[in-house]
């Protein structure tokens, strides 16, 4: 099975590559801002001219320190994102030579709870599943059966899916 | 997104990290003067009057222009956007031209899906690769389902697109997911198996 086939989440840096892209349409209008002053387009001064005044002369003061801290840990979110990997988002399933299957981890979640709520002692089941962990919660009336049962349960319906060392079940009895 | 989009967000936000961190240490040294002696007024003289030159305004209007056109690109490069569902087919007589839509493909592939696995809500995509086009089937898996089941008809299924095109460059991917009742975050359960 191909790993190239497997669904992988939205990359973190689509959503920094947006806001560049909007800072960059955001430069190219302050440029086109200053040639519309000068063809009298626009009454207010121009935009570069004003930042150029500013400029020379400019003194170091503690909003240079607090902007400086801001663009440093801005900055730092956009490393992290640019070299944060696409997450994986579902399991491989089945061994298919034509393709590839892919099951959420919460879709093997909802099986699992399926399959504790028919073990006998079982008065409810909830499920919640990550690609690394799959943890079921039940209310019986007997735990001491019910984990053993419960963890069959719901191994034999993820059979060949789900690693059954990475099924974790509790069981509590409800109090009376 | 394209991967040429993705590598170009990837490679921008690189670069601009590392001019924004460089940036910030550099104004918080030019604050605390820690390592460098930086002056603590800026001198730049030459640069108001050269926003008044004649050429000014035309270079930045030009400049602006350019970074506006390129920004627009960069954003249209994110909108989602599906491959050409189109595929030519190879002619045994060398004459004509034969081409198939994989978006009518996908689509049946996922009804023949839906009706032969315990899933709902099944749809069909493609999208391109590395190797060639991939036909997306997604559904949603129903609670009480067997596995295998699903992953015969999801098998039976791919054998059917991948038959129909024995070029390989056609290619089908089963997606499963969770009903939309119960997206992530939510527990699957907690409903009492007796009410």
């Amino acid at each position: 099975m191909s790993d190239a086939t497997a669904p992988r989440a939205r990359p973190v840096v689509g959503v920094v590559g947006v806001v560049l892209a909007l800072a960059l349409a955001g430069l190219g209008v302050v440029g086109l801002q200053e040639l519309g002053v000068h063809l009298d387009w626009i009454g207010d001064p121009g935009w570069t001219s004003a930042a150029a005044d500013w400029l020379d002369g400019a003194r170091a003061a503690t909003w240079t320190t607090v902007a400086a801290v801001a663009a440093i840990l801005v900055g730092l979110a956009f490393l992290f994102s640019a070299l944060k990997p696409r997450r994986r988002t579902h399991l491989p399933a089945g061994d298919l030579d034509t393709g590839s299957v892919w099951v959420s981890p919460q879709s093997l979640a909802l099986l699992a709870k399926d399959a504790a709520e028919r073990v006998p002692t079982v008065v409810t089941a909830s499920a919640t599943g990550t690609r690394r962990r799959l943890r079921v919660e039940v209310a019986t009336t007997d735990a001491a059966s019910a984990q053993s049962a419960v963890a069959a349960a719901v191994n034999e319906r993820l059979a060949g899916v789900y690693p059954a060392d990475r099924v974790v079940v509790s069981c509590q009895e409800p109090s009376q | 997104m394209s991967r040429r989009v993705a590598a170009v967000d990837r490679i921008s936000a690189v670069l601009v990290g590392l001019a924004l961190v460089a940036g910030g240490l550099l104004a918080i040294d030019w604050h605390h003067q820690i390592v460098l002696d930086l002056a603590q007024t800026v001198s730049a003289p030459d640069l108001p009057p050269t926003t008044d030159l004649e050429w000014w305004p035309w270079a930045t209007g030009g400049a602006g222009l350019v970074l506006l056109l390129l920004a627009l690109g960069w954003l249209w490069g994110h909108a989602p956007k599906g491959a050409s569902p189109v595929v030519r087919l190879p002619s045994h007589q060398g004459r004509g031209q034969l081409s198939a839509d994989l978006s009518s493909v996908a689509s049946a592939a996922a009804d023949a899906f839906q009706a032969r696995a315990p899933v709902s809500g099944c749809r069909g995509a493609v999208h391109a690769t590395r190797f060639g086009r991939m036909v997306d089937v997604t559904g949603h898996l129903e609670p009480h389902a067997d596995l295998a089941t699903v992953l015969e008809g999801a098998s039976q299924t791919q054998r059917e697109v991948t038959t129909a095109f024995p070029s390989g460059t056609v290619s089908c991917r089963v997606i499963l997911n969770t009903p939309r009742t119960l997206r992530r975050g939510d527990r699957a359960g907690q409903t009492p198996r007796v009410r």
